[in-house]
């Protein structure tokens, strides 16, 4: 491997995700404060999410992450390290040597003797120390090739006391792309739908890629839909069915601020941005018949895509923005479609088996994921475009919704397995499926979030 | 700052509901402690969402929506209180089989009812409620909830009801009316209801 020196004075992300939500409400009163802290009760309520591996790796990179050294005089340690490696291990690509094994805890590679980390059969070891103030600490950290012997990655982030769990999660991105080449997805958000027992609330939720952080964006007596991540990652599309029928609204995440997609309240369902942000494609129900319309983001007047009598829904963008995937029934059974997105004629992209629906294009891969039914098991396979080849990634038997990581390295959708209900996370790389779930409730239709920085 | 003292009050309150929310989470038929106090103070209703959303600013996290929209009948037929408010007795669920939305042969008799006491009362209106089985992608689903909600529509339409008295809406999958992952609570699922409306 080829020494790479890469040192940054990178800010980590902005506060947005640090502060607390009670400070952003515009309420002056007291009785206002206090009802905002009432709504996010569930937040509190929610927050761990219960995680079980529901399949096991194949081959991982052994690695050891060591715990960073805390320098700061004041305050108390936080454990950097210790995200950064249940990040690493949770793809399945890498196996983390545990911290007692380690003969030493050194800060950076000048310090470390390479035989002590080649005897625990580690191929490469991430080290750092934090320093400055509790407030806006420094993390430096180290990543260290044991076998060629040398420094792959010096970094220095500046963190803020409100931004650990995101520094440690970037420090994470940073070790990924390095070792496998993929840039890494622990930064980023996810989306997905909370539905409570007995179906009495349903909940939008945005959290962290780990699951961790969840923050309840909306919440309604009536479901709530289809979250969908505008590119930027500021605005969630989703539909919601509190005028009494599926309708798509158009939220932006710091604050809150919500809006109809259709000024005349049209019923409409599937939401999916276009790559620049522009338009939205939607399913839109014209007496009783399903087609594919592209409104516009700031107003104006939606255009048809697809006219035929059969349903037609759940588009998708190309990444380049010239064609949309969808589903249609028109033949037997649900199968994905493509067409211009000016218009014109669609053509049939799946073949193999009934029902192939709700396309979700790989990210930099000619692959598209759906869900497949076959003998009454719905499962999420992978489809190459060029050669209609369909491999099968989860075993059902209710699966469904499957979303893509920016990276395209995994995969989250609504796993309806026989261990339970849940999001199901799978890592292509490794085979590794993993299931979140929520104390109380159920989660479903997971929207995994572009990159944010 | 100065709200300091009605602050700690609501963190007492927050973390007595906590335990509340503990003790009775295993009780299914219990309401909810927790949300109600929300409802009754930061709920936006069904019009108000429009106008939360036109840019009253609504509130960052944990936005609420809590319908008080017309009263739902808690029974095909009947509103909220059990009273009898129009259309025919007998069945006001029609089921479908799995992913169609053409309806059966047995429905005939029931629906013929209903299209001639709505074409003899053409000022009720009935909400037609089409949902469908787990099965299948959420999506896909609210199509296919909306197919069947259209398959009695015409049927009631061609037995005499007049268009403007139906009202056609699809909650795909969202709203069964039997939880569970088989064929018994899946059959119960497929299915339209019929919801005359109060005027």
């Amino acid at each position: 491997m080829k020494l790479r020196y890469v040192v940054g004075g990178k800010v980590c992300p902005p506060g947005g995700e640090g502060v607390p939500p009670s400070t952003r409400t515009r309420r002056p009163r007291s009785r206002a404060l206090c009802l905002a802290i009432l709504a996010l009760l569930p937040l509190a309520a929610s927050a761990q999410l219960d995680i079980v591996i529901t399949r096991s790796t194949q081959r991982a990179i052994p690695i050891a992450v060591v715990p960073f050294e805390w320098r700061v005089t004041l305050g108390l340690p936080y454990d950097f390290a210790e995200i950064v490696e249940a990040d690493l291990e949770r793809t399945g690509q890498f196996a983390p040597r545990g911290r007692e094994t380690m003969i030493t805890r050194p800060t950076r590679f000048s310090e470390m003797r390479l035989t002590n980390w080649r005897i625990m059969d580690v191929e490469a070891v991430l080290v750092g120390h934090v320093s400055g103030t509790e407030a806006n600490p420094t993390v430096e950290f180290e990543l260290v090739d044991v076998y060629a012997g040398e420094s792959l990655l010096v970094y220095r982030l500046q963190s803020s006391r409100d931004a650990f769990r995101a520094t440690a999660h970037r420090i994470a991105d940073l070790v990924y792309e390095q070792l496998t080449g993929a840039r890494g997805m622990f930064s980023t958000r996810l989306a997905y739908v909370q539905v409570t027992p007995g179906r009495e609330e349903f909940r939008l939720i945005v959290a962290d890629a780990d699951g961790q952080n969840p923050i309840v964006v909306l919440r309604s007596t009536d479901p709530i839909m289809s979250p969908s991540w505008s590119p930027d990652g500021a605005y969630l599309a989703y539909v919601s069915f509190e005028a009494g029928y599926a309708e798509v609204f158009v939220q932006e995440v710091a604050t809150g601020q919500r809006r109809p997609l259709s000024p005349d309240r049209t019923s409409a369902s599937a939401p999916a941005w276009s790559p620049d942000g522009r338009f939205l494609a939607v399913a839109r129900n014209v007496n009783a018949n399903s087609d594919i319309y592209i409104y516009p983001i700031d107003g104006g007047s939606p255009r048809r895509l697809t006219r035929h009598s059969a349903t037609e829904t759940e588009p998708e963008f190309s990444p380049d923005g010239e064609r949309v995937y969808f589903t249609s029934d028109r033949g037997i059974g649900p199968q994905v479609y493509v067409v211009p997105a000016r218009g014109g004629q669609a053509q049939r992209v799946s073949f193999t088996g009934s029902y192939n629906a709700r396309p979700r294009l790989q990210p930099d891969r000619n692959q598209i994921a759906v869900v497949h039914q076959q003998d009454g098991r719905f499962r999420i396979g992978l489809m190459d475009l060029r050669d209609e080849s369909l491999r099968l990634l989860t075993d059902g038997p209710l699966d469904e919704s499957p979303s893509f990581a920016p990276n395209g390295r995994a995969l989250i959708f609504g796993a309806g397995t026989t261990a339970g209900r849940g999001l199901g996370v799978y890592f292509i790389d490794s085979g590794v499926m993993r299931l979140l779930r929520a104390p109380e409730g159920i989660l479903r239709e997971p929207a995994w979030g572009p990159y944010e920085n | 700052m100065k709200s300091l003292t009605t602050q700690n009050a609501c963190l007492l309150i927050l973390l007595a509901l906590t335990v509340a929310a503990c003790e009775t989470s295993d009780t299914a038929a219990q309401p909810e402690p927790g949300p109600e106090p929300v409802d009754s103070g930061a709920a936006t209703a069904a019009g108000g969402a429009t106008a939360a959303g036109a840019g009253s600013g609504a509130i960052a996290s944990g936005t609420v929506i809590n319908r008080e929209g017309p009263p739902v009948a808690s029974e095909p037929g009947r509103n909220a209180s059990g009273d009898w408010i129009g259309g025919p007795q007998g069945t006001l669920v029609i089921y479908f089989d799995y992913d169609r939305s053409s309806i059966r042969e047995e429905y005939s008799q029931v629906l013929q009812a209903h299209g001639a006491w709505l074409a003899a009362n053409q000022g009720q209106t009935v909400r037609l409620e089409g949902h469908a089985d787990e099965r299948g992608t959420p999506e896909y689903n609210l199509a296919l909830g909306s197919r069947r909600a259209n398959a009695v529509t015409q049927a009631l339409t061609a037995l005499g009801a007049a268009g403007a008295q139906l009202n056609a809406v699809s909650f795909g999958e969202e709203r069964p009316a039997a939880e569970g992952a088989d064929e018994m609570a899946w059959s119960q699922n497929r299915r339209v209801e019929l919801v005359y409306e109060t005027n």
